[in-house]
């Protein structure tokens, strides 16, 4: 299945993957599709390889390195299982009183064997059109640019910059 | 322990010949968890919590290798705790 057919799923986007495992698979499959959309071009996602298996609790859902270019990215999958607030501005810092849809960091991933650790940016989203949008904002920098932290840590500071004036307001 | 930059705090890595038991995992958790202050240990407690209960839930085998993060829901700044696992074979047998 390609990432529109995936979209057109009737379990799309796959909310209960914790429990159903043929949605877990799909979720997967909509991963490793959305990541190389993110690429675009066939011969960049050649040199793209999985390092790890996804996790049963989507954490995490997709990590994958490229060699040539010494990177990697991995994906954190997050949900509002609780249907709590979306976080407000002024960045309060309250464990479990809010809901964020879509966190980063940079990173070393490594290797199965440890012996490789390549530069990473992690994701951690949800599957909801503004999350997903800004997770391929950042993908599509990180995975092009020549030297793509200071880019993705600049993408960070205005995001977080934004949340703190308005908290998280995308739809 | 992370946040959004690469510099991350954490205990010295165990390195064993043989596949490295859940207990002593828990243990490099522990001594982690204490290199904090109080502030920084208030805000990890339930991360550290799930990173200790699926520690103690892994089967018999191990069956993990790779990079799990605990995150701290509601924050921003990719606030976690990781349990890293690398070698020939699963780690974290019990």
């Amino acid at each position: 299945m390609n990432l529109e057919q995936l979209r057109k799923h009737p379990s799309f986007p796959f909310l209960a993957f914790k429990q159903n495992d043929l949605e877990f698979l799909l979720l997967e499959m909509f991963w490793a599709e959305f990541f190389r959309d993110c690429l675009g071009k066939l011969k960049d996602a050649q040199d793209w390889v999985p390092l790890f298996p996804a996790e049963r609790d989507g954490v995490p859902i997709l990590v994958v390195a490229n060699t040539r270019r010494n990177r990697a990215v991995r994906i954190h999958l997050r949900s509002n299982e609780d249907d709590k607030p979306l976080y407000p501005s002024g960045s309060p810092e309250m464990p479990g009183e809010y809901f964020l849809p879509l966190d980063l960091w940079l990173d070393e991933v490594r290797d199965a064997a440890g012996a490789t650790a390549y530069p990473a940016v992690v994701i951690s989203t949800d599957m909801s059109p503004s999350a997903l949008d800004m997770t391929r904002q950042v993908l599509t920098q990180f995975c092009r640019e020549d030297e793509p932290t200071g880019p993705t840590q600049a993408w960070l500071d205005r995001y977080y910059e934004e949340l703190s004036k308005r908290g998280y307001h995308w739809k | 322990m992370g946040g959004t930059s690469r510099s991350t705090l954490g205990a010295s890595p165990i390195t064993l010949s043989v596949p490295i038991p859940a207990l002593t995992g828990a243990a490099n958790a522990q001594t982690t968890y204490a290199m904090l202050d109080n502030t920084q240990r208030g805000i990890r407690e339930a991360a550290f919590a799930k990173a200790l209960k699926w520690l103690s839930e892994r089967p018999a085998n191990g069956g993990f290798l790779g990079q799990k993060s605990f995150e701290v829901s509601g924050v921003r700044g990719g606030i976690r705790f990781d349990i890293d696992s690398f070698g020939p074979s699963n780690n974290f047998v019990t």
